[in-house]
């Protein structure tokens, strides 16, 4: 045996540490320069127990993970104050002691809106309420999304950050207040600049990394009026005096539930503050808190105070009925496959109940409210086709509980006869050499004047920008391809028509597999 | 069910009573009416809402339909802070059950005080939604505080406070638990220590603005635990969920097909290991953390168990048996009984890690005392892996009611006059308090059996009770409260 000198041996040591690295830059996209103090984590793939490295940018927002055995990576990275324009993880291979330089991760900086809220007489309202909801589209409405909230100071300014770019509505109020036992008083919101009503509200422009300032508001007193009435407990056979209650007004663009509160001991209960407008008063009792088991009214003010706007809470409502099947493939067993139909409230989406479907294809959905609720079932390949009642199809999949009762004998019509819709999605024009799409998502919209049954059918799209949508039912669609993230919102009708070019036209028949391209469509900036 | 006592009570109360009078603004010199305040009437045990309203142009207000019963009016308008004309308390107590109509529960408010600031990361770049606490500092019974605000920086790293009572504060930026992305911190107080002894106070008078109130904060080192879930025989075990938890947070990592787990940048300390499968807990384990923890190998691991004997305070009736209840993270409540004639028991199914004990039944008994050998501990047990054995729990029963009435020196009922409960030879004192009505009538429910000091001061900040002083007046009263008692006594007030 023979000795290596010192020097050799360090060499040698020098030789076994692995070299590999991965390199590049953190970058804004509206400024074009780098992002100093963003986090990235890299860990090879499938192998759990190695550990997950980290690294941060520098202050020209480069980054550097060396010392890296090869392997399959992936690369992901955050930044407080930003929204990622990459889509991430990144994949990252690496070969022995190789080097991948030139990695860029776009990032989007937020937008704010600030200004200030005051009375009629120009005085700060201190700690007024303020939202701004940014305007989407769901199931071809539109809709107000989960708002952005903040409050004014003591010299009634308010500041909204973190905000997607977009158009938003903004609207002012005073903080709801619990004024006695049973007794809510809700302060009637102001929207931007000074309207009473969504309908009023000059939309606020937001782009990416904009501040948005000098959004005044101005709260003025507003004729308002109460609703009353009393809530009764099915179970106890007499006044509910535990029951919590909420309103939401139906035809505003905040659709989300007001404040939850108890009514007075006797079960009577008084909302006041609410102008003109469709109203939904709920109930719930508290042996049912999570079971979504709520008895609501929905009412219309108009110029008075409503009275007797009475309610019973904990009726247990229940839907029952049996699933047909039509050209089912053979040997299918749905019970093995437990099929379930999941029933979402249609206003807001929340699941309230799901039902097993029993060996005898019969199923029984329990606690559920006096709402409409959109039907779907879970089974592989099988599409709704009808909802029946006493042999009628219904216009729409939505089936609505009476409030005093339930539905028994409804009829789900599942076919199995839809059709596969496969293809790539293929990089935009322009895009450099070797360019491939890593993340998309394709999405069929059905064209108008067709069947309520048919619904938007959505898939994302594999690594390799191959995509594959099975169970189609026939119909005709328009097919596009989505950047992610930062998809545009195919449901707003003027994004579809801005995007008319990346469409392709789809007509989807009965037996017939369908295979196409689709080009990537631009992510939009704000309309 | 202590909410639906009270809702029974006030449906059993006659409605008919009013309460008003007038807030006044008090600025440098100068005092007129305050309009906008929002005026609150409080049950004064329990805390229902009964009425609220804003007072008018000329600061007056009136809440009618009241129940005859104690209530508590407050006032508040945000940027502004109040407290009673009279007594200088936050609240006006009155019985509303004594006279029908009270008039003159006003109140003086003053503009409040700022702090403003800014949170930078140690490249001086803001930080945002960072979480900032405001203590108010009193010096009674040692430094004491007390949260006043709580308040997030925006995106630019800049935070105000506002509405702030004059006084002495401290501001602290919260601890943020670390994840996947994002670096643990510790507490960080004003200028940049994570000392609360060390903290700078912020001097704040009323409605004067201070900034500057900036901090720096530093990331500190994290580490990473990973390793691998197997059954005894080393095969792995599959779709497990594993939790780290220390005091202050608790991460969770799901095991791979192959048992394998990872949690990444957690800071140093001590924490529980725990496994759950779909039948529950599997394994629970203390971890100390102070570097990476590589190939940590996992088993399953048989739960311990806890055991002792449930004592009793005080003489009188023993109940046939106490129902006690163990609460534990990730676990079902157990529950097992203490029979007579020696009171032992045992929870089986223990696992090693925080654990609450306390009495299911009978409803009126409460846990005095729990002791491990003969020292004392808190209820809210460290168990070991393997568990306890020789617990000691002392239990009491029936809680007193203490009423009575303050007179001023020179006689006569004293309005308004706070009265406080205070257990001797506690450093800060541990007290509990209430303000008279405005017939010097005071109320404290709830009261455990034992000895007791009982004070009434004509004037005094809620602070000063913590410090032990206060309390060697000869004024103050000794007491002992027995089981179940209606304990009726007049008090002279301490100027």
């Amino acid at each position: 045996m023979t000795f290596l000198p010192a020097a050799a041996l360090l060499l040698q040591l020098a030789a076994e540490a692995p070299r590999g690295a991965i390199a590049g830059r953190i970058v804004s996209v509206e400024s074009g320069t780098g992002i100093a103090g963003a986090t990235l984590a890299a860990r090879t793939a499938g192998q759990d127990r190695q550990p997950i490295l980290y690294t941060t940018s520098a202050s020209d927002g480069a980054f550097l993970f060396d010392g890296l055995e090869p392997g399959e990576y992936s690369v992901l990275a955050r930044k407080p104050g930003y929204q990622a324009e990459t889509h991430f993880p990144v994949p990252v291979r690496l070969d022995a002691n190789q080097r991948r330089d030139g990695l860029v991760f776009r990032f989007h900086r937020y937008g704010v809106i600030t200004g200030v809220v005051t009375s009629a007489d120009g005085e700060p309202v201190i700690g007024a309420q303020v939202k701004a909801y940014r305007v989407t589209w769901e199931d071809g409405h539109r809709k107000a999304s989960e708002p952005f909230g903040g409050s004014a100071d003591d010299r009634g300014r308010y500041r909204l950050f973190g905000l997607p770019a977009g158009r938003y509505v903004v609207a002012a109020s005073l903080p709801d207040q619990e004024t006695a036992p049973g007794e809510l008083a809700l302060s009637p919101p102001t929207y931007f600049p000074s309207g009473a009503n969504p309908s009023e509200a000059a939309p606020v422009t937001v782009r990416w990394g904009q501040e948005v300032s000098e959004i005044r508001l101005t709260l003025r007193p507003r004729a308002s009026f109460a609703i009353t009435g009393r809530v009764g407990d099915a179970a106890a056979n007499g006044p509910c005096r535990r029951c919590t209650l909420r309103v939401n007004r139906l035809d505003d663009i905040d659709d989300f539930p007001s404040r939850e509160y108890g009514t007075a001991p006797d079960g009577s209960y008084r909302v006041r503050g609410l102008v003109p407008g469709v109203y939904r008063v709920s109930a719930e009792t508290a042996a049912s808190p999570g079971k979504h088991q709520v008895s609501s009214r929905t009412v219309t003010v108009q110029n008075r105070d409503l009275t007797g706007v009475n309610l019973v809470a904990g009726v247990n409502r229940t839907v029952s009925g049996r699933v047909l099947l039509q050209s089912p493939p053979p040997n299918l067993d749905l019970t093995k496959q437990s099929a379930l139909l999941e029933f979402r409230e249609a206003g807001t989406g929340v699941v309230a109940a799901v039902a097993r479907l029993q060996p005898d294809l019969t199923f029984e959905a329990s606690g559920l409210s006096n709402v409409p609720y959109r039907v779907r079932v879970d089974a592989a390949g099988g599409r709704v086709k009808a909802f029946r009642i006493g042999g009628q199809d219904l216009p729409a999949p939505e089936v609505e509980v009476p409030e005093q009762d339930s539905i028994q004998g409804l009829e789900v019509l599942l076919a199995f006869d839809g059709v596969t819709v496969s293809g790539s999605v293929q990089p935009p024009e322009g895009a450099g050499e070797g360019h491939h799409v890593t993340a998309a998502v394709v999405v069929l919209w059905p064209e108008d004047n067709q069947s309520a049954y048919l619904a938007k059918e959505t898939i994302g799209a594999e690594p390799s920008g191959s995509f594959r949508l099975e169970g189609v039912p026939a119909g005709s669609y328009t097919a596009f391809a989505l950047p992610v993230p930062q998809t545009p919102d195919i449901d707003d009708p003027e994004v579809r028509q801005r995007l008319a070019n990346y469409g392709r036209p789809l007509r989807v028949e009965r037996g017939k597999t369908i295979s196409l391209d689709l080009p990537l469509a631009p992510t939009l900036d704000v309309p | 069910m202590r909410c639906v006592a009270a809702g029974l009570l006030l449906a059993a109360a006659a409605y008919g009573a009013s309460v008003s009078g007038t807030v006044y603004l008090q600025e440098s010199d100068t005092v007129r009416p305050l309009a906008g305040v929002r005026i609150t009437v409080h049950q004064a045990e329990g805390g229902t809402v009964l009425g609220s309203t804003t007072t008018d142009a000329q600061g007056r207000y009136q809440i009618e339909s009241l129940p005859r019963t104690r209530v508590q009016v407050s006032a508040a308008r945000p940027g502004f802070f109040a407290h009673a004309r009279r007594g200088g308390e936050p609240a006006v107590v009155v019985d509303l059950d004594a006279a029908a109509d009270f008039a003159g529960a006003d109140f003086e408010a003053q503009p409040g005080g700022v702090i403003t600031g800014h949170i930078t990361d140690a490249h001086g770049d803001p930080v945002q939604e960072v979480q900032i606490h405001l203590y108010r500092v009193t010096d009674f019974g040692g430094r004491h505080r007390q949260a006043e605000q709580t308040m997030g920086s925006d995106d630019r790293g800049q935070y105000r406070a506002f509405g702030l009572e004059p006084g002495r504060y401290l501001l602290e930026v919260a601890t943020q638990p670390s994840d996947w992305l994002r670096d643990r911190r510790s507490p960080v107080y004003y200028p940049g220590t994570s000392d609360a002894a060390r903290a700078t106070e912020i001097e704040v008078r009323a409605g004067v603005e201070v900034t500057g109130i900036d901090i720096t904060l530093r990331p500190e080192p994290v580490f990473q635990v990973s390793g691998r879930i197997v059954d005894v025989q080393m095969g792995p075990l599959q779709h497990l969920i594993l939790r780290l938890t220390s005091t202050e947070q608790v991460s969770y990592s799901f095991a791979g097909q192959d048992g394998t787990f990872t949690f990444p940048r957690l800071p140093r300390g001590s924490y529980i290991l725990t496994a759950t499968g779909p039948q529950g807990i599997i394994t629970s384990e203390p971890l100390e953390l102070s570097a990476d923890v590589k190939n940590l190998t996992v088993r399953p691991t048989e739960p311990g168990q806890i055991t002792g004997r449930v004592a009793f305070s005080g003489p009188g009736a023993k109940p046939a048996e106490i129902r006690l209840r163990a609460r534990a993270a990730w676990q079902n409540p157990l529950e097992t009984v203490a029979r007579a004639p020696d009171y032992q028991f045992r929870f089986a199914d223990i696992w090693a890690g925080p654990l609450v004990v306390e009495i299911a039944s009978p409803s009126d008994a409460y846990l005095s005392q729990v002791k491990l050998g003969s020292k004392e501990v808190p209820a809210r047990l460290d168990v070991p892996p393997g568990g306890i054995t020789g617990l000691e729990l002392t239990v009491g029963f029936g809680v007193a009611r203490v009423t009575g009435s303050i007179k001023a020196r020179r006689g006569g009922p004293l309005p308004q006059a706070r009265v406080a409960l205070a257990r001797p030879g506690t450093n800060p004192v541990e007290f509990r308090t209430a303000i008279a009505d405005q017939n010097g009538r005071f109320v404290l429910s709830d009261v455990r059996p034992g000895e007791y000091l009982l004070g009434a001061w004509a004037s005094v900040a809620v602070e000063q009770l913590y410090g032990p002083e206060i309390w060697g007046h000869d004024a103050v009263k000794r007491l002992t409260v027995e089981p179940r008692a209606q304990v009726e006594l007049d008090l002279t007030a301490i100027p």
